[in-house]
């Protein structure tokens, strides 16, 4: 199968693609609201891809980076009633700025270090958002976020929206692609696998750790953003430590270092509990079991099941 | 104002108690099997919620037979995951493991709900009551926690200086390999020291009772500010988590004093990342940052 | 593995939309959004009481003639899977929904209910609520702009209270009660300070420290069950024993069931429903929920509220003599004074249907009834 991927290179999406488009004339408002869910989700995957797929870095503060961006643009729109694109400059601004502040301990903290770290920056951010009242809104949240306009055109439907969030994934998939098969790439899993090779190569390896974590960061802002203007409604405590967990499950059943893996993944998370609805009481339990089974027989994730991939898998990543 | 302060030390001196307790009882798992045990969180709430739901309520028996049944149930427990979820799990990267125990701590979650029903529960009278040091007050549970701590902290030492086994597991967690080739059965190894510090959970869930009853959220705080006190105290030395955990309780409380008191969990959190970013050893450890 | 694993997802995808395909004509379907995983759990409660209405009205001929069914869908306290659960009942086809009982839920959901027409009788008690103009919330419990008010005024009126400390959690709920008992403080010029804790925090000393140098004579908590034996607990140890009054939370049987006698002696609170309240149709109410799920269950506010929103829906919907949506929330509208086991609803132009509240005092851990405070 991953033969015929590198022979037809990015071909295999396209059918996925088509899928994609056509869903919304065969199901109704339920699943395409999901779909959207998971289209946002797949975005911040794919950013958590470069952390924790490629360069092997634990970063379990996911959740306080898509809540930075939601609110950025959450506030900034309901605040100053600008509109929802300039605040997008914004949110990728603040993308980087996090980038850079959790870039920077990364380089001197590894494995244990970096996830405790990640998971204090993740609360903090949820806390502050919570108990900063007056400026945050507070734990009531904030309300009325508007929705796109594309040039009057108002994309106030889930339908709509599906469309536009998945022009975006796509396209954030397509960035994501070229990364992981760019120079890039290549110097990312080099940085996860001998860190001293790479710096005996002359490549400053902090920097790409740092160009890492800038590139999930914006990536989550960017999918914060959009998820503040699908929801309509945010407030802090969907930000908890289990979304950030989530997402990083969503990179490692999905298979991490691929394109597929974090789609595959994103997918699985926020459809999978629906699906399992109909098991009534036990329909959690049932997901958490399903997943810790993916990590015991799995654990390099699904896609990452090839013949030749099995040295990824024995390779312990990063720390 | 003195007398607020005071008070404030005294109080998070008693709660640094059980963030230390709690980092001692990870940080075993840690220097064992080299993985971030974030089930404990649950952990503690099993040993609760078997006490005082099977022992006390189903079964009926009295404070101290419940308790020594809630460990027995608790050590079997401990034993079935480490030869189903740790030990498979320590080859595997870390994130995958990580993952594992955060999966096997929403099961056990889930499976309290199902089993012991949604409603809280609680030990009436059970180590109730405060001591007085002058005008300053201490719940008496706490008192109980300081000072099973110190017989923990004590029998622990004493295990690991005196036994074989102990010795074993220092070996253990200070060179697998070479434990290995020198006939520890490491495997078994690990089970016993798993199985120590779901123990120490489950005491820790039990103390905690007359302080915050028994709900699925009881140990969310401790379990995170635990791992800082871990972090801050030294990780890997396990009187360091008692002392990281005393910094951790004090800071955050004149933290809440000082800032409005809803950012006492900020407080102590951003403590927690100036500590790794300016001294990652921790007060008391001598490991290297890139364990 | 990809295409199993394809063929595993649609498999389930099918199943999961098997339900909805064979919705069944000779039915009524109303929805119901409980907290049935996550935290805090109340969901179960809630199903209970909405199954016992349920039941009862299907008994006495069901609605329109035909049977009155429950689609329960758990929203886990968590806004993304709320939404999700509330899209899985409008596409199931329900009439109306019972819940949520968190204001964020509602809050988040509301946009759902008014694009798709149905009406939900929900128990948040945010003021949030009351400010939102969407014709099909009806809130079927007394709103906190109420009944942090009923507590405020009480402490005012009734113990003489100068110098009021507020202690309240972070989160929604806390925080709108503070914001109301706060707004009638300053109205009736009576100091007050307020203290804040976060739900899941293990240690108030520094806030209770904080009351008492403030110099409180009185004390005011609104805060979900999770936080009482904390706070309680805390306040006793520390000396801080003065009037004080609570939200709803102190009356509830699993609340009470944390507290030791001493820490709560004495205090009041203002709540929708009491075991304790001698009516007639609250005992009937309680007799018939004991003898339906056996001794051992305890009965509160989440069985008896929601119990009546189900009735009040039931007969809404035979009133407007269809399904129709629309019509159904028109008979809403026109409820007159339909009895109520958390008081008798009517709705006002906002959709608020209680506008009543008991005031009640716990003593040896038994809440008893004192007064009830109409609008």
């Amino acid at each position: 199968m991953n033969a015929t991927l590198k022979k037809h290179g990015g071909l295999v999406y396209l059918p996925l693609l088509i899928a994609a488009i056509f869903l919304p004339k065969f199901v109704n408002n339920y699943y395409i609201t999901m779909s959207c869910l998971a289209l946002i989700y797949m975005i911040v995957a794919f950013g958590l891809n470069f952390i924790t797929g490629m360069t092997g870095q634990m970063n379990l503060g996911t959740a306080g980076i898509f809540c930075l961006g939601a609110y950025t643009s959450a506030l900034l729109t309901t605040r100053t009633g600008c509109s929802p694109w300039l605040a997008m400059i914004a949110v990728i601004a603040m993308g980087v700025l996090i980038g850079f502040g959790l870039g920077y301990p990364s380089l001197r903290l590894k494995g244990v270090y970096l996830s405790l770290t990640t998971i204090a920056f993740g609360e903090i951010v949820r806390q502050l958002a919570n108990n900063m009242t007056n400026f945050t809104g507070g734990a009531q949240g904030v309300r009325n976020i508007p929705v796109y306009n594309l040039f009057g055109f108002e994309l106030n439907t889930k339908v709509r929206l599906y469309y536009f969030l998945l022009a975006c994934t796509v396209l954030f998939g397509f960035i994501s692609y070229r990364i992981i098969k760019s120079k890039w790439g290549r110097v990312f899993m080099a940085v996860r696998d001998n860190i001293d090779a790479v710096d005996a190569c002359g490549i400053s390896s902090a920097q790409i750790k740092i160009l890492a974590f800038t590139l999930a960061a914006v990536f989550g802002c960017i999918a914060g953003g959009l998820y503040a203007h699908y929801s309509g409604y945010i407030n802090p405590s969907s930000f908890t430590l289990g979304l950030s967990v989530n997402f990083v499950v969503m990179v490692m059943v999905g298979g991490s270092g691929t394109l597929m893996g974090p789609i595959l993944g994103a997918v699985i998370v926020s459809m999978l509990p629906e699906f399992l609805r109909f098991l009534g009481n036990y329909y959690q339990i049932t997901f958490y079991t399903i997943v810790l089974l993916c990590t015991i027989f799995v654990p390099g994730g699904i896609c990452n099941l090839r013949i030749f991939h099995r040295d990824s898998l024995r390779r312990p990543s990063g720390n | 104002m003195v007398r607020i302060v005071l008070q404030l030390v005294i109080s998070g001196i008693a709660m640094g108690f059980v963030y230390g307790l709690v980092g001692i009882e990870y940080t075993l798992i840690w220097n064992s099997t080299g993985l971030l045990n974030f089930s404990h969180e649950r952990i503690i709430m099993l040993g609760a919620y078997v006490f005082v739901g099977s022992m006390i309520t189903k079964i009926g028996m009295g404070v101290i037979p419940g308790i020594a049944g809630a460990l027995l149930f608790i050590a079997l427990f401990a034993v079935l995951v480490a030869l189903v979820i740790f030990i498979p799990l320590r080859n595997m990267s870390r994130m995958c493991a990580i993952m594992a125990t955060v999966m096997l701590g929403n099961i056990i979650n889930e499976g309290v709900r199902l089993y012991y029903g949604p409603e809280a529960m609680t030990v009436k009278g059970f180590l109730n009551g405060i001591v007085r040091i002058g005008s300053l007050v201490v719940a008496k549970a706490y008192v109980a926690i300081i000072i099973a701590a110190f017989v923990i902290l004590g029998l622990l030492t004493f295990f690991m200086k005196k036994t074989k086994t102990g010795k074993a597991m220092r070996c253990v967690s200070s060179n697998k390999t070479a434990s290995a080739l020198m006939g520890i059965d490491v495997q078994q190894n690990m089970v016993i020291t798993i199985m120590i510090s779901f123990l120490i959970c489950c005491v820790i869930g039990v103390m905690v009772i007359p302080l915050y009853s028994v709900n699925q959220s009881m140990a969310s705080m401790i379990s995170l500010k635990g791992f800082a006190a871990g972090v801050i105290g030294g990780f890997g030395s396990l009187p360091g988590a008692i002392v990281g955990g005393l910094i951790v309780g004090v800071i955050e409380n004149i933290g809440g004093m000082i800032f409005p008191s809803t950012f006492k969990d900020v407080v102590a959190f951003v403590f927690l990342i100036l500590m790794l970013l300016l001294r990652p050893s921790g007060v008391m450890g001598k490991k290297s940052v890139t364990k | 593995m990809k295409k199993w694993l394809s063929l595993l997802l649609a498999a389930l995808m099918i199943l999961s939309l098997s339900p909805a395909a064979l919705a069944e004509d000779d039915t009524v379907k109303i929805g119901l959004m409980a907290t049935l995983t996550g935290y805090p759990l109340n969901g179960e409660h809630m199903v209970k009481g909405c199954q016992m209405a349920a039941d009862e009205i299907n008994a006495a001929g069901g609605v329109l003639g035909k049977a009155l069914v429950l689609d329960v869908q758990d929203c886990s306290n968590t806004t993304d899977i709320g939404i999700n659960a509330m899209n899985l009942m409008i596409s199931n086809g329900v009439v109306g929904v019972v819940g949520p009982h968190y204001s964020t839920q509602c809050l988040a959901v509301e946009p759902l209910i008014g694009a798709a027409h149905v009406p939900m009788l929900f128990g948040g008690t945010s003021p949030k609520l009351a400010e939102i103009d969407n014709p099909y919330l009806f809130r079927i419990r007394a709103s906190d702009t109420m009944q942090a008010a009923a507590a405020a005024k009480y402490l005012v009126e009734q113990q003489g209270a100068k110098n009021v400390a507020i202690l309240h959690g972070s989160d929604d709920f806390g925080t709108g009660g503070m914001q109301v008992a706060a707004k009638y403080f300053e109205a009736n010029g009576v100091a007050f300070t307020a203290q804040s804790f976060n739900n899941d925090d293990t240690d108030v000393t520094t806030q209770i420290l904080k009351c008492i140098s403030a110099g409180c004579d009185s004390v005011l908590i609104w805060a979900t069950e999770a936080a009482y034996p904390i706070v309680a607990r805390q306040m006793y140890e520390l000396g801080l024993i003065v009037p004080t009054i609570t939200n709803p939370s102190l009356a509830v049987d699993s609340c009470l069931a944390q507290l030791e006698t001493e820490w709560v002696d004495g205090w009041y609170c203002v709540t929708d429903f009491l075991t304790s309240n001698t009516q007639e149709k609250v005992q009937n109410f309680i007799a018939r929920y004991t003898e339906k799920y056996g001794a051992d269950e305890s009965v509160d506010l989440h069985c008896a509220a929601y119990y009546s929103a189900v009735c009040v829906l039931a007969d809404a919907i035979n009133r407007a003599g269809s399904t129709d949506t629309e019509a159904i929330r028109e008979a809403l509208m026109a409820t007159d004074n339909f009895e109520g086991m958390v008081g008798n609803m009517q709705p006002n132009e906002k959709g608020e249907m209680i506008h009543e509240i008991i005031l009640a005092q716990c003593k040896d851990l038994k809440v008893s009834y004192i007064d009830t405070i109409a609008e």
